[in-house]
């Protein structure tokens, strides 16, 4: 039993993870939110952040700096090149059929990455490499710092975009109803696109940041998609900010319980979170006031 | 089931098994260890076709559930002695019961919840294994024993295969009769149509809780066949991305059969043996393979073996068009006298929209009776109020006297209640007769389960529904489509089918609900033809939601008018239609015009 | 100078009912049409099918000479055909004034100035325009949808039961709003079960009973007629 003096090390380590959760649920809450599918392709598309961030840095040895720009853009453009060719057509089938294919894509694509790549953790270095401050008691490394702000920046400026910018007005047009926004002059293809294009980038965007911290490699796709399924349902899957306030509760929760309570149980807490909200509170613990359809 | 049904459905897929151990047993050892694996994985594919398939879950936890089998029956005979043929009951056992524990909270759910809840499931299962080292031996493994009976140990390769053979088979006639009888024709209308299943006295979320039940005990079965072969358990060849690759069976081989699920399982086992010089593509190609078959080839495999398949025989003789009533074959129900349905008061609100608001409503056994009244004056509201799938707010319901309107839709049948639906309800895959059959009711799981039992020795009591189906159909003049898939009828003929439904079980009381929307003329005619003899001949009484004035005209006795949640007028229809409110509802006040 | 709109043999279907059998007419820029009958008899599906919400069975739908059939229905809002549809299909959780940006966003042309056009017609509009869409009473949510629709600056409206479900007083209000832009020049087509409204409104009228068009005339005609009570309410009359 750790003693309490830990705590504020721990809480920031909570923190830390927990805004890289943040930042992963928020795409896949924007994709839901727009065009109501559950991508669960998104943590393949985290992966590609990932390895996006390990061939810039180190094999092309592009600077940081474009990396965060360009691999989540690329991604992005990947995720609106997959809706406009595949998923358009599943589009008014059942939740069943487009479920499975990204469930599908997700395997796919971690499949490709273990044929590029092999099994291999690749390491990625750190995006500020100064050192460490330090604030009796805890050692706080820029990378921390990084991550949390700048994690918990672009997960604010996603939610940002969405609820002001006129892209975000469109896809909350369309999520809101599909025959008021065509009405509108909304396209339904263009929307859609728009909406997995954001969404993917923001998971890209997330894969950039966890490289360094995780390694990068096939598994990242299956590991980060539990904790940003887990985070967007704590927002009920309809709130961008639920998400973010959810993500950095599930990063406190689990790192505090892998610290007092026991390793094994860390991995189960993600799960049995996610089931007592799905039984008990479905529309999240941090819902989206809702208001009745006209 | 017809002889041919049997043939296919449950004969065929164990001879599969035998022609499968009788070529094993002339190649090499090697071959029959795949081939064993292959046998079990069938088995695992058929039983995701009943969950994944006919239910249409998207089951992410088989892994679980075959861990769940395969450490419950190694358990059981290493620690608790038990003989290899009860340690598999044991298995089977232990899968109905997760599957219950997993169906129970997640029935409620749809689509991607579901989803989700099965994949918490299978994640929590398989770090309860990693962790619980003292039983399951956690990361290390557990060995497991080779199967034996008395002082008979089983160790050659192709004895195993005979023994997983042997033991496959009470499985696979198992599912096999669940699938193709009552039981799977029922889980498939209630993907199809939940509501109309409903309306007909299935409760749908105790058919998915059994299909789990069912499915769960299976794949755990076949985890208990499965781990002598293996010799070592070890929690991560359970884990989620085994559950996933499972999850491909059905869809590839096909989900509307059970040759699917033992195509699938039987094509994706191999595939690595037959892809071994491209085994690094493996996965990849499993994947584009599955992402292709969603895209592009919705039936799977057998949906393509199916396509080349002959049209079902159309029965000779019996004319399309006309519609006639037989003799029944029930003594004639005489008209009860009384009160067919007496609503009093009923309100319903969304939010603060009063959609019906204090409806006050008598109507006499024997009756035909109009609802009419422009759009979004609460007329389908308080239809589904009456039959159940909206609890009122507040008044009461009494159908022949009692008091119904807390009772859930599943229960008017039972009171002698049907209905037809506006969007017309069938249920496209079935065929025209089993369309009719699930319109007799007693429908629960226990009822269907039993009855696809029964249906294999052609017992008397379903001779007498498929008459009494047959009879409906000919009422309607349907009796050439019996065979027939229903999706596959024009509008005209679905409207028929549904109400050859709706009378099959003898109601007392019937509602419909548009039951002329698009038809032509000719079968408008004949529509009203019928219901007006099956009044008159057999004492229905009816309430009808219609637009067609002249349709209601002609048939109905009296009429209500509905505007904006209320009854403005009742009465007979001549009298009703000139009533200046009526008018006003329709046509406006002709001073406004000059405003 | 070619019609604002016109429509040629249209026949929609919804899944496998046929609800609108050959329906053809064509409105003049700056004129008005109504399109009358009992509910069921298609108007909704034929409006709907028009801005292209509905697939198309057949026909041909020009708009100002340029052939619109096959367009999606952003792209016919786009190019100037605006729908106020039945159940007016508002944003719930946008506010009037968020509604009416979306709009102008989304329109081919862009202004601000529409924003002050719109509020003038609609004052109550303009003292809520903080309000969510989902909390205005019925007869403002009407008028939001009206708004919605000007502010794609379109050049025909389409409006679908504007009437329905809205008290006398409102209704009446409403009329009034009506006339106003049919003043402005706006080519309109009004679908109403409500004669007296659509009288207010429109100078031409088509009855249509189980989607045929069963009667054609000048609305003043139109309402003193006893056909057109006829055609409400006996279907014989389509044959």
């Amino acid at each position: 039993m750790r003693d309490l003096s830990q705590l504020p090390l721990l809480l920031l380590g909570g923190l830390r993870i927990g805004a890289i959760y943040a930042l992963s649920a928020i795409g896949l809450v924007v994709i839901h939110k727009a065009t109501r599918t559950v991508n669960f392709a998104h943590g393949g598309f985290i992966m590609l952040g990932c390895y996006g961030a390990y061939v810039g840095v180190e094999r092309l040895h592009i600077p940081y700096w474009t990396v965060y720009l360009v691999v989540p853009l690329a991604v992005g453009a990947f995720a609106a090149a997959l809706e406009f060719s595949l998923l358009r057509r599943l589009r008014s089938a059942d939740a069943f059929s487009s479920v499975i294919t990204t469930v599908f894509i997700s395997i796919l694509l971690t499949e490709l990455a273990r044929l590029v790549f092999e099994s291999d953790v690749l390491n990625v270095p750190t995006f500020i490499a100064l050192p460490p401050i330090l604030l009796r008691p805890i050692v706080l490394t820029w990378e921390t710092v990084w991550i949390i702000v700048g994690a918990l920046a672009c997960g604010m400026l996603g939610a940002y975009v969405f609820a002001r910018a006129g892209v975000g007005r469109a896809m909350r047009a369309m999520a809101a109803s599909v025959r008021g926004a065509q009405l509108c002059g909304y396209s339904v293809d263009a929307v859609n696109a728009q909406a997995w294009l954001l969404g993917g980038a923001l998971a890209g965007l997330a894969g950039v940041f966890v490289a360094p911290r995780f390694g990068v490699s096939p598994d990242i796709a299956f590991a980060t998609i539990i904790p940003a399924f887990v985070a967007a349902i704590l927002g009920g899957f309809d709130s961008l900010k639920g998400a973010i306030l959810g993500g950095l509760l599930l990063g406190i929760v689990e790192t505090l319980t892998a610290a007092y309570l026991s390793g094994a149980l860390k991995n189960a807490l993600a799960m049995l979170i996610l089931l007592l909200v799905l039984l008990f509170k479905p529309e999240g613990l941090f819902p989206e006031r809702r208001i009745r359809h006209v | 089931m017809s002889s041919r049904g049997i043939l296919a459905n449950v004969v065929g897929p164990v001879a599969a098994l035998a022609i499968i151990v009788g070529i094993a047993a002339l190649l090499g050892s090697y071959a029959q260890y795949v081939l064993a694996l292959v046998i079990v994985h069938c088995l695992i594919g058929a039983a995701l076709v009943m969950i994944v398939g006919y239910a249409r879950v998207i089951m992410l936890a088989a892994g679980a559930m075959l861990a769940i089998g395969a450490y419950g029956s190694t358990i059981s005979i290493t620690r608790a002695g038990l003989p290899y043929p009860l340690a598999l009951a044991c298995a089977a056992l232990l899968g109905a019961g997760a599957g219950v524990l997993l169906a129970v909270p997640a029935s409620r759910f749809r689509g991607h919840h579901l989803a989700m809840a099965t994949m918490v499931f299978q994640i929590l299962v398989v770090i309860g294994i990693r962790e619980w080292t003292d039983v399951t031996g956690g990361a290390l493994g557990l060995r497991t024993p080779a199967p034996s009976f008395g002082s008979l140990t089983i160790t050659a390769d192709l004895s195993n295969l005979a023994l997983i053979a042997g033991a496959a088979v009470p499985a696979l006639l198992f599912l096999a009769v669940l699938l193709a009888g009552s039981f799977g024709k029922m889980l498939r209308a209630a993907s199809a149509s939940e509501i109309a299943c409903e309306a007909f006295g299935v409760d749908t979320s105790r058919m998915r809780v059994a299909a789990f039940a069912f499915s769960s005990a299976v794949v755990a079965y076949a985890g208990a066949v499965l781990a002598p072969r293996v010799r070592i358990l070890d929690p991560d060849s359970f884990d989620i991305t085994r559950s996933v690759i499972m999850l491909g069976y059905p869809i590839v081989g096909g989900m509307s059969s059970l040759w699917g699920g033992l195509i699938g399982g039987a094509l994706l086992q191999l595939a690595p043996e037959l892809l071994r010089p491209v085994g690094r593509y493996q996965e990849i190609i499993l994947a584009v393979f599955v992402i292709a078959v969603m895209l592009a080839l919705p039936g799977g495999l057998m949906g393509l073996v199916g396509s080349f398949a002959p049209p079902p025989r159309r029965r000779p003789g019996a004319s399309d068009a006309r519609m006639r009533l037989p003799t029944s074959t029930r003594p004639a129900r005489r008209t009860a006298a009384g009160t067919a349905l007496a609503l009093s008061e009923v309100q319903k609100s969304y939010d603060a929209v009063r959609a019906v608001d204090g409806v006050t409503l008598q109507i006499e056994s024997g009756v035909m009776h109009g609802l009419i009244g422009p759009n979004g004056a609460g007329k389908t509201t308080l239809f589904n109020v009456v039959s159940g799938f909206v609890p009122p707010d507040g008044g009461t319901v009494k159908l022949f006297g009692k008091n119904i309107e807390s009772q859930p839709a599943r229960t008017r049948i039972a009171h002698g209640m049907t209905r037809t639906f506006q969007n017309v309800a069938i249920f496209p895959e079935l065929s025209c007769v089993d369309n009719v059959l699930i319109g007799l009711g007693e429908n629960s799981v226990w009822q269907t389960s039993r009855a696809s039992f029964a249906e294999i020795f052609g017992s008397l009591r379903t001779r007498e529904r498929i008459h009494a189906a047959e009879a409906a159909l000919g009422a309607v003049g349907l009796d050439a489509h019996a065979l027939a898939a229903a999706g596959s009828l024009s509008l005209g003929n679905q409207r028929r089918l549904e109400l050859a439904r709706a009378i099959v079980s003898e109601p007392r009381l019937i509602l419909l609900d548009e039951p002329v929307a698009g038809v032509s003329h000719e079968e408008e005619k004949e529509l009203s033809e019928l219901l007006r003899l099956l009044n008159r001949e057999r004492g229905m009484t009816m309430l009808i939601i219609e637009h067609n004035i002249a349709f209601v005209r002609a048939l109905c006795d009296t009429v209500s008018v509905m505007a904006a949640g209320r009854l403005i007028a009742q009465g007979k229809f001549e009298a009703v239609i000139g009533l200046p409110v009526v008018r006003h509802h329709y046509f406006g006040d002709p001073n406004a015009a000059r405003a | 100078m070619p019609p604002a709109l016109e429509v040629e043999s249209l026949n929609v279907a919804r899944g496998r009912i046929r609800v609108v059998h050959g329906l053809s007419f064509s409105v003049q820029q700056g004129a008005s049409l109504a399109l009358l009958g009992a509910n069921g008899a298609g108007k909704t599906s034929a409006v709907e099918a028009i801005a292209g919400l509905l697939p198309k069975a057949s026909g041909r739908v020009r708009l100002h000479d340029s052939d619109i059939t096959r367009f999606s229905a952003s792209e016919i809002a786009r190019r100037g055909l605006s729908l106020v549809p039945q159940w007016r299909d508002l944003f719930a959780s946008f506010t009037v004034e968020e509604t009416l940006h979306a709009a102008l966003n989304a329109g081919a042309r862009r202004g601000r100035g529409a924003f002050e056009d719109i509020y003038a017609l609609f004052p109550k509009l303009a003292e809520r325009r903080a309000q969510p869409a989902g909390t205005l009473s019925g007869g403002e949510q009407q008028m939001l949808a009206i708004g919605r629709a000007l502010a794609t600056e379109p050049s025909v409206l389409l409006l679908d039961e504007p009437s329905g479900g809205l008290a006398a007083g409102v209704v009446s209000k409403l009329t009034q709003i009506l006339r106003a832009i049919r003043a402005r020049g706006m080519t309109l087509i009004v679908v109403e079960q409500n004669i007296s409204v659509a009288a207010a409104v429109a100078e031409e009228c088509i009855v249509l009973s189980t989607g045929r068009a069963v009667w054609r005339g000048a609305m003043a005609h139109a309402a003193q007629s006893e056909e057109v009570r006829h055609a409400y309410f006996d279907s014989q009359l389509a044959q």
